[in-house]
């Protein structure tokens, strides 16, 4: 993760770090050093507080001595008041240092202290007692002397021990405050070991960190200025080929723009080839209309001549049935002829004159006989001449309607032919104005190439240029390899 | 077509010809002995009949009462033969066959029998001459019929009449292998025929019917 984090990153988070612990340690020393502050205030205060109340208490004791004598001298009452005032006094203070005493000892000094100071103030009460009596000052004197005097002794003696109980409990609590100041200062110390460590973990950090990165991006702007080193190499060759490339190439469209003036003038004279074939073809057409005409005339005179050859096939049936008449006829005068021959044989020299006749009739009829077979063959000949005549104009006719619908085909095939050539024409038209567009792209296309041409030595020129801010960036980058690491070779590797 | 009308033309002047010249033609000399025939076609043979043993010729058909008989047509070696002798070939015609004569077959025991035939009023029996000389053929293709007989006509069908033929004596000649009714050859423009001796077959028949009167007596009646 810490990969992908930016230089700045990495920095602010070691500034940050660092930032953080000099926090701590500051609020932990501020801590310290309010606590130890308070500490001693507070000794302080509690100490000064214990013994000013002690001052006070023998003060007040001292009032009550005082207002004794006083009212002992003069017998006023004011000494009496002043008396109560120094007991008020006295009772504050035992309460204020019943308070503030924190040691047990102390305490129980304070303790005896107040039970004296009954005994005390009773002392006080019975010579007030007895001045109020008018009782003698002596003995007055030995009352205080029996009465107050050794119970102020003590109580001097137990403040004396409460001030020494407390400054050896201040001596104590000057000790303990000592400690906690210098488990502060331990503290406020690790801690600063603790944030110089943490720095200079970082700082090692970072500076490997950075020193990689650095280290692999310099590589990178190495290699790349390497790269470019030689693509630039390259450049500069592929546009030296290029502007050799550019001048073939515009000796080519000049070609190729002579070739597509030559096009169009081709073009052109198709486009007038094409009009004058659409013209032929149209002519064409009427002509295959006229002969479809004829053919179709033909046809009905083929379909007469079948009906007539029809006709005289069965005019020659009916001529074969008259001659089979003729033939029985011959035939039944044979018959007879015969018959007359065996009648006239029968009848002996009678009949022979008869025979004679008979014999003349069936030779008669032997020759019509003869001659009627011969028409039959002619007759029959005439039929298969008519059937094949018949068949043959059918055969025509078939011929004929396959010639019409060829004729058809021809006609729609002229046709077509015809809108194929005013599309030829057409199309001959668009390419002449085609090539003539293409010849002024041609034109515009050399321009191009000339312009290209001279990009392509600009090109060569910053081609050039950046072979030279290739090996500006190499060494830029050695450079910066050399302030990055320490140990990199004069040319920059690691 | 005009040479066809040019030789149909002389063929008429020749008929014209040949028929005056049959008025111009002498009759036949004093010794000149001349005989007629029948030639008759029977089961594709040649047979004869000299026409002294006939009495009549007509055509025939067999009316067995379901059909009408047919006239087989001449085959093509008989139109060449009769092309050849110059006669004439009867029979070609079917127009006619409404008028033949018809001959109605009776019950009998002889199959030779084809039935009557009514001639000018009287029933003549008609006979298979074919089944009677022997031969194996079909009855049914007999179109022709000679009449013979002395007493009694009886009929002979046979089935083509192959032409008249005149010879001069010396033509018949007795046959090597003679059987009852054919006893010689008729020798005729390179050929021979067997003639049939229609008297022998007539007697034959008369005596058969005599030794049998029911059929053949019966048939003449």
């Amino acid at each position: 993760m810490t990969r992908s984090w930016t230089f700045g990153q990495k920095i602010g988070f070691g500034f940050a770090a660092i930032l953080a612990l000099t926090i701590v340690i500051c609020v932990v020393t501020y801590q310290a050093m309010g606590d130890v502050v308070e500490t001693k205030d507070r000794v302080i205060e509690r100490i000064a507080g214990s013994l000013v109340d002690v001052e006070r208490l023998s003060s007040g004791l001292n009032q009550q001595i005082a207002a004794m004598r006083g009212y002992v001298l003069s017998r006023e009452d004011e000494y009496a008041s002043e008396l109560r005032e120094a007991r008020t006094a006295i009772s504050q203070v035992l309460e204020r240092l019943a308070q503030s005493l924190t040691v047990d000892s102390n305490q129980r000094l304070r303790g005896q202290i107040q039970k004296l100071e009954v005994d005390y103030e009773s002392g006080v009460d019975a010579v007030f007692s007895a001045a109020r009596s008018g009782t003698t000052t002596s003995e007055l004197v030995a009352l205080r002397r029996d009465k107050v005097t050794p119970v102020r002794r003590e109580i001097d003696s137990k403040i004396t021990a409460l001030t020494t109980g407390i400054m050896t409990a201040v001596q104590k609590e000057r000790e303990d405050s000592t400690r906690m100041a210098d488990r502060a200062s331990t503290l406020v110390l690790g801690l600063a070991v603790l944030s110089a460590l943490t720095a200079l973990a970082l700082a090692v950090f970072l500076t490997r960190a950075l020193a990689t990165q650095i280290g692999s991006a310099v590589q990178h702007v190495q290699s790349s200025s390497a790269e470019l080193q030689t693509a630039a190499n390259q450049q500069a060759t592929g546009a030296r080929e290029q502007s050799t490339a550019m001048a073939e190439i515009s000796t080519t469209i000049s070609e190729l723009l002579a070739t597509g003036r030559q096009i169009a003038e081709s073009a052109r004279r198709v486009a007038q080839i094409a009009g004058e074939t659409s013209g032929a073809s149209r002519d064409g057409d009427q002509i295959v209309v006229r002969a479809r005409d004829s053919i179709e005339g033909i046809k009905r005179q083929v379909d007469l001549i079948t009906t007539h050859m029809l006709d005289l096939g069965g005019k020659s049936q009916q001529i074969g049935g008259i001659l089979d008449v003729i033939n029985e006829l011959s035939e039944q005068t044979n018959i007879l002829a015969i018959n007359a021959s065996i009648e006239a044989a029968g009848a002996g020299e009678a009949g022979k004159r008869f025979a004679v006749v008979a014999d003349e009739i069936r030779k008669l009829a032997d020759r019509v006989g003869g001659s009627t077979k011969e028409i039959r063959r002619l007759i029959d000949e005439v039929r298969a001449a008519v059937n094949t005549t018949v068949m043959a104009t059918e055969g025509g006719a078939k011929a004929v309607d396959a010639g019409t619908r060829q004729f058809a085909d021809v006609t729609t095939s002229f046709r077509r032919i015809t809108d194929l050539v005013v599309t030829t024409t057409e199309a001959a038209r668009e390419i002449e104005l085609s090539t003539k567009q293409q010849a002024s792209a041609v034109e515009q296309v050399s321009t191009g190439v000339g312009n290209v041409a001279q990009a392509t030595a600009e090109m060569e020129t910053s081609a050039a240029q950046t072979l030279q801010t290739a090996t500006q960036l190499t060494r830029l980058s050695h450079d910066l390899a050399r302030l990055v690491r320490a140990d990199a070779d004069p040319h920059g590797n690691w | 077509m005009n040479s066809s009308e040019g030789g149909w033309t002389g063929r008429a002047a020749e008929l014209r010809r040949t028929f005056d010249d049959s008025f111009a033609r002498p009759a036949s000399a004093a010794g000149e002995r001349l005989e007629d025939f029948l030639a008759l076609g029977i089961a594709r043979q040649a047979y004869a009949v000299g026409l002294s043993d006939v009495r009549g010729l007509m055509r025939i058909r067999l009316d067995n009462g379901l059909a009408a008989p047919s006239v087989e047509p001449h085959s093509p070696a008989n139109d060449r033969y009769l092309q050849r002798n110059g006669h004439s070939q009867p029979g070609e015609s079917s127009g006619a066959a409404a008028e033949l004569r018809s001959v109605v077959r009776v019950p009998s025991s002889r199959r030779e029998l084809l039935g009557v035939c009514g001639l000018r009023g009287a029933l003549v029996p008609v006979f298979d001459l074919a089944a009677l000389l022997g031969l194996e053929t079909d009855t049914s293709s007999a179109s022709w019929c000679v009449l013979a007989g002395a007493n009694h006509l009886v009929g002979f069908a046979f089935e083509r009449l192959e032409g008249y033929v005149r010879t001069q004596d010396g033509s018949v000649v007795p046959a090597p292998a003679a059987s009852h009714c054919v006893t010689q050859l008729l020798r005729h423009d390179g050929g021979t025929r067997s003639l049939i001796a229609l008297r022998t077959l007539v007697s034959s028949l008369e005596r058969a019917a005599a030794g049998r009167p029911d059929e053949t007596g019966e048939a003449s009646r």
